[in-house]
């Protein structure tokens, strides 16, 4: 996905990630990761059980997540270590101004990427006016 | 999903609590949920 911070910029949206590590590890992942983005945390995850987000065995270390592992550090992407819960699962969501959710996108793996495209499309209307 | 974010609290990078609708008040989003920070 941060391949496509350009794309999402350039829609007119901006590019937030939330975790669920204690701040610490959010402020290190934003220098290393993202820099550039804003970067929040939720340890409690309430928020992660509130947008309907999973938490899974299967999904973090099912067949589907390792292969995804091992495509990630073929293309040079190594985790080097799980600063927060190890087995929460991820999602994506397009917001419109004023926080109604446009699109979502609730992972059931660690080897589930986003649709970018989908997700600006849904948009569309809140970023022309933005502009 | 219909409806809104969820009126919740979450930290910014420095440890202040920020409301999660307050994020999007102004502006579009691409919220990224990510499973954690490694």
């Amino acid at each position: 996905m941060r391949g496509r911070s350009d794309d999402i910029r350039a829609s007119g949206a901006d590019l937030v990630f939330v975790g669920n590590g204690a701040v610490q590890f959010a402020k290190h992942f934003k220098e290393r990761e993202v820099p550039g983005f804003e970067v929040y945390t939720d340890p409690s995850r309430i928020s992660y059980q509130a947008l309907g987000l999973k938490r899974s065995l299967l999904g973090t270390l099912g067949p589907r997540s390792l292969l995804a592992g091992v495509r990630a550090t073929s293309a040079g992407h190594v985790q080097t270590s799980v600063e927060g819960d190890g087995f929460q699962l991820g999602g994506f969501f397009a917001v419109g101004r004023g926080g109604e959710i446009r699109y979502a996108e609730i992972h059931s793996s660690a080897g589930d990427r986003p649709n970018v495209d989908a997700a600006l499309a849904s948009l569309r209307g809140d970023v022309r006016r933005s502009q | 999903m219909a409806g809104g974010l969820p009126d919740l609290t979450i930290l910014d990078t420095e440890g202040r609590e920020v409301n999660l609708r307050d994020i999007a008040a102004d502006r579009p989003l691409i919220l990224a949920y990510v499973r954690h920070f490694g």
